[in-house]
């Protein structure tokens, strides 16, 4: 409605020595807590560490965890490159390694779990690098998918146009990626970010404080700090851990996300001004900086200087062609050696599992059948239960964008905060309550789970064309009118890609939901959740393995028998 | 007459943020009357489509309001209903299942419900597509769904918001043509306000063309538009029609003026004094009689080897003094250019006299100076009453213009040494 013409951003630049001062003292706070972790995490080995309950340790486990965190999403975000870039690039790749990621991604985390404790503890006998290797890498595990899955989404959204434009003005690899595939792709690598860090901390007492067989293991954590807190039924101490979480959370949203969000807002593919754009003030605070416009100057220097030499290199045109002939040969046959590598890999694992799992007696696979369902069921009364409240909710934040844009801040932050940190509270609760865990985990998992749904519908309602919405009123509509005819068709495919993505996280969270330890005892239920962790604990690796399989194929046939179809029709419901 | 729905004194903001807002539309007024086709013709974002929303009664004014029949607009105005730019069918329902929808707070009878749609795709020229989708159809098919749509209702103001732009040009012009005829043959709509940035839409299909313009949106001008019914979209007036509002938005320049409205203008319009002087005016009609009183204007600027812009601008003068007609790309004489060139220095005086007092502006300039105390103002007086009445122009260019016409006359003296401009 507005031309961006109209505005005048009459902006100042200002450089302020307070910018900088800052600048100096997150990023030597940041070194200090990364060299004070790596001397921790390299220290002698200690299978058990003591968990002291005082607010001083907490700070100091809370850096720990927070340390784990930003390790592994680094992997994250490197594996997210290289695998989604991959399988974008290489359409054999593609064929195999995309039904790959739909397993892994509904293994549950404790699916990894002895694969990768026992690795590592042997590569590393005498040092704690191994169990915190192992720790990151469980974390890895619960941020990884999702961003996978997005990075090769909006990869392969990237606008034909903008494909042409590179073939046509010849751009290299790297200028495509650097002026193409990069700008379109960052807003919403940022996005899943943010959700991956989620879903990392979403198993971090897991993570930090496992049982495989008679051996204990436990690190220095925020997560370890709970479950301790949770065996001792320390009430203030569960509180001050959940405070932690949640500054841990609003600290990261405002130094790290929002200044990300409002920095990749000028990439954004948009051609009016739709919206106002994000601001941060973090951000803009950092704008001022003398240091960080020195580092910017410097790397404008040098990638021009990098790219001056390109063009040197490419003025050479015969000789150019040979060595790119002969770069793409090489670049083939890595990546088919990667493949070939991936294939065997795959051939021997699933060897051993098949070898573990064949001596199973029957009675045991029934039992995992039968958890097999209740499971299901409860995911299935999950998604019931957060659709009832999400949709209407959703549909009228949607629709009142000063009031979405209030709230939006207040309910992502909710949904970061990993509800297993409630758990043991709830638990107690239930106790009082009488209430039982095979319904009580379903609150659980709904507490996990709901928030995509309620995403999905919001994002949803705000698509809907302003014209739409009007013409509910001007034709006088009712209210029911407008929300069956318009509203409820028009959120549907969003609402379907939330359904999907919040049972996903259903099943991952029954494992902490139907089997949960409080004041030192451990409550189940019967389910493939529990029966998962009790497996883990036990250290019954066959029996894990059997029950991980049978759980992460339902998922995935559950995912290509309803939820594909879903998605198709829900297509049809396309606004735009 | 009473108007069926008046707007007045409307203005509009938006906040931008705490601080910022911008002021989008800026006391408009206008009526609607029954029986008439309103065009509001403005640049995009000029607020014109929220100018509709606030009729509808989805949208309240910043300041001013807005009548339907006497009664402010609270809440959505039942009587009114719309086309919209893009189109807003529910692509789930198919064609019928859309019309029925608008049909359904109405709570009328099933019989009645039917007879309704189908009257409507009739007139629309939907029959036999009642069971497709939108997605099946074109946009000039869809847009036929918006205007059945729109019609079932049976609203006595049927407001359309670009309703054509998304439309293949050539179904444009019939989408228009069975509009006018619907409009003409049916009881409701009664009229119909249509938003467009289309100059050749709104001659075609409006008898009155309201003419946005500024930063904020202000109505430049309002237009009658005479032109028989039905109109052609290659008739010379219907061109001119085109020509003249085309350069009232790109240009203040005097325009071309068609016949059919020189009455409206002279009543409304001050008109701003091209940047001409009489000498460059009176040569301009000695070389036109020198050649026969019919000249090409492209030809006339190598001959006198002269700017095009500048032989643009004397004839603007000339031609707004009634000197010469410019049908197309030609310039000639009228009878009293002709009278003009043949009369000696004195009458041609007398009958420039009479021409300029026919400007408005000079008009009301040369009166304010009579009307002054001592039979004289300053020029920072003339200059303050021509940037009040012509904002958009440039005063020191205007006043310079206006000095050396009154001179010619021998109506006003000007001194330069005082600025003191005074009766002759």
């Amino acid at each position: 409605m507005l031309s961006l013409s109209s505005i005048n951003f009459d902006v100042v630049k200002k450089r302020s020595l307070i910018a900088d001062f800052i600048f100096i003292l997150l990023l030597l706070s940041f070194l200090y807590i990364i060299s004070h972790y790596a001397k921790q995490a390299t220290s002698h080995i200690n299978y058990e560490a003591n968990i002291n309950l005082s607010i001083g340790s907490l700070i100091k486990y809370s850096l720990f965890s927070l340390s784990r965190a930003l390790i592994a999403f680094g992997f994250s975000f490197v594996f997210t490159i290289f695998y989604g870039y991959f399988m974008y690039k290489n359409k054999t790749a593609e064929k195999l390694l995309l039904p790959i990621l739909d397993i892994l991604q509904s293994i549950p985390v404790l699916g990894f779990l002895p694969a990768v404790v026992l690795a590592l503890i042997a590569l590393f006998p005498n040092s704690n690098t191994g169990l915190e290797l192992a720790s990151i890498i469980m974390i890895f595990t619960g941020q990884v998918w999702n961003m996978v899955f997005g990075f090769y989404g909006t990869l392969n959204s990237i606008p034909q146009e903008f494909n042409e434009v590179a073939s046509i003005y010849k751009l290299n690899w790297w200028q495509k990626f650097k002026w193409i595939e990069f700008p379109t792709t960052i807003s919403s690598l940022i996005w899943n970010s943010m959700m991956s860090m989620a879903g990392g901390w979403f198993f971090l007492m897991v993570c930090e404080e496992f049982s495989l067989g008679n051996k204990n293991f436990r690190l220095e954590g925020l997560g370890s700090y709970m479950s301790t807190a949770a065996n001792a039924g320390n009430y203030t101490a569960m509180l001050y851990g959940i405070l932690a979480m949640i500054i841990i959370i609003v600290v990261l949203d405002q130094f790290v996300w929002q200044p990300l969000v409002a920095w990749s807002e000028k990439f954004k593919i948009e051609y009016s001004l739709t919206s106002k754009p994000k601001e941060s003030w973090f951000l803009n605070l950092l704008i001022d900086s003398n240091i960080l416009e020195f580092v910017r100057n410097s790397y404008k220097k040098t990638s021009m200087w990098f790219e001056e030499k390109f063009k040197y290199l490419k003025t050479n045109t015969k000789k150019e062609k040979n060595r790119k002939i002969k770069k793409n040969l090489v670049a083939k046959f890595f990546a088919n050696l990667i493949l070939i590598a991936i294939v065997i890999f795959i051939i021997y694992t699933s060897y051993k599992i098949i070898f573990m799992i064949k001596n199973l007696p029957s009675i045991t696979w029934y039992t995992i059948f039968k958890s097999d369902a209740y499971t299901l069921i409860r995911v299935l009364i999950t998604i019931l239960i957060g659709s009832l409240w999400t949709i209407p909710l959703g549909i009228y934040l949607g629709l009142s964008p000063k009031l979405s844009k209030i709230l939006q801040p207040i309910i992502q932050i909710t949904a970061s905060f990993p509800a297993p940190m409630l758990f043991p509270a709830l638990i107690g609760l239930f106790y009082i309550l009488k209430i039982n865990l095979s319904y009580g985990s379903v609150i659980l998992m709904l507490m996990g789970t709901q928030w995509y749904i309620l995403f999905n519908v919001i994002a949803g309602a705000l698509s809907i064309p302003s014209e739409m919405i009007e013409m509910g009123k001007i034709f006088k509509l009712s209210l029911w009118e407008r929300f069956s005819s318009i509203y409820f068709k028009a959120i549907f495919p969003y609402l379907v890609t939330g359904w999907i993505t919040a049972a996903g996280g259903a099943w991952n969270a029954s494992i902490v939901a139907e089997y949960v330890t409080f004041k030192n005892q451990t409550l189940t239920t019967t389910g493939i959740g529990a029966l998962i962790s009790q497996a883990a604990n036990s250290g019954q690796i066959p029996l894990l393995a059997a029950s991980v399989l049978t759980m992460a194929l339902t998922v995935v046939f559950f995912n290509k028998l309803v939820w594909k179809n879903l998605y198709k029709i829900s297509q049809n419901y396309k606004v735009r | 007459m009473d108007a069926i729905c008046s707007i007045k004194n409307v203005s509009q903001s938006f906040s931008l943020s705490t601080k910022k807002s911008l002021e989008v539309l800026k006391n408009i007024s206008f009526d609607i009357f029954e029986n008439e086709v309103v065009s509001i013709l403005g640049p995009s974002g000029s607020g014109k489509s929220t100018l509709l929303r606030m009729i509808c009664g989805i949208l309240k004014p910043s300041l001013g309001s807005v009548f339907y029949k006497g009664k402010p607009v609270v809440n959505i105005n039942p009587n009114v209903s719309m086309v919209f730019q893009n189109f807003a069918l529910l692509p789930w329902l198919n064609v019928e299942e859309n019309i029925k929808l608008a049909l359904k707070p109405l709570n009328l009878d099933k019989n009645e419900v039917e007879k309704y749609t189908n009257m409507v795709i009739k007139i629309t020229g939907l029959a036999g597509f009642e069971e497709a989708y939108p997605k099946e159809l074109s946009g000039g098919m869809q847009q036929r769904v918006g205007v059945a749509r729109a019609l079932a209702v049976q609203p006595e103001l049927l407001l359309m918001d670009e309703p054509f732009s998304h439309v293949d040009t050539l179904v444009a012009e019939s989408l228009r043509s069975e509009l006018i005829d619907i409009w003409q043959s049916t009881q409701n709509p009664k009229s119909i306000l249509i938003v467009s940035h289309d100059i050749k839409e709104v001659v075609y299909l409006s008898d009155r063309i309201i003419v946005l313009g500024g930063k904020p949106t202000q109505i430049k001008t309002v237009i009658e538009n005479k032109l028989p019914r039905p109109r052609d979209y290659r008739s010379i007036d219907f061109l001119n029609m085109v020509d003249y509002i085309h350069d009232i938005i790109t240009a203040s320049d005097l325009p071309d003026i068609p016949e059919a409205i020189e009455t409206q203008r002279k009543e409304n319009v001050f008109e701003a004094l091209p940047d001409a002087s009489p000498g460059e005016i009176v040569g301009l009609l000695e070389f036109l009689d020198s050649h026969g009183g019919y000249d090409d204007i492209f030809h006339i600027a190598v001959e006198l080897n002269r700017e095009f812009g500048d032989i643009i601008k004397i004839t603007k003068a000339a031609e707004l003094l009634d000197f010469v007609d410019t049908p197309r790309r030609s310039i000639v004489f009228t009878t009293i250019g002709r009278k003009f060139i043949e009369s000696d220095i004195e009458q041609r005086k007398q009958i420039w006299k009479k021409e300029i007092l026919d400007l408005r502006l000079v008009r009301h300039l040369v009166d304010i100076v009579k009307n002054s105390d001592n039979e004289f103002l300053y020029k920072e007086d003339i200059i303050n009453e021509i940037s009040n009445r012509l904002p958009q122009e440039d005063p020191e260019k205007i006043f310079k213009t206006f000095i050396s016409w009154t001179r010619f006359a021998d109506l006003l003296a000007y001194d330069s040494e005082t600025e003191e401009v005074s009766l002759q």
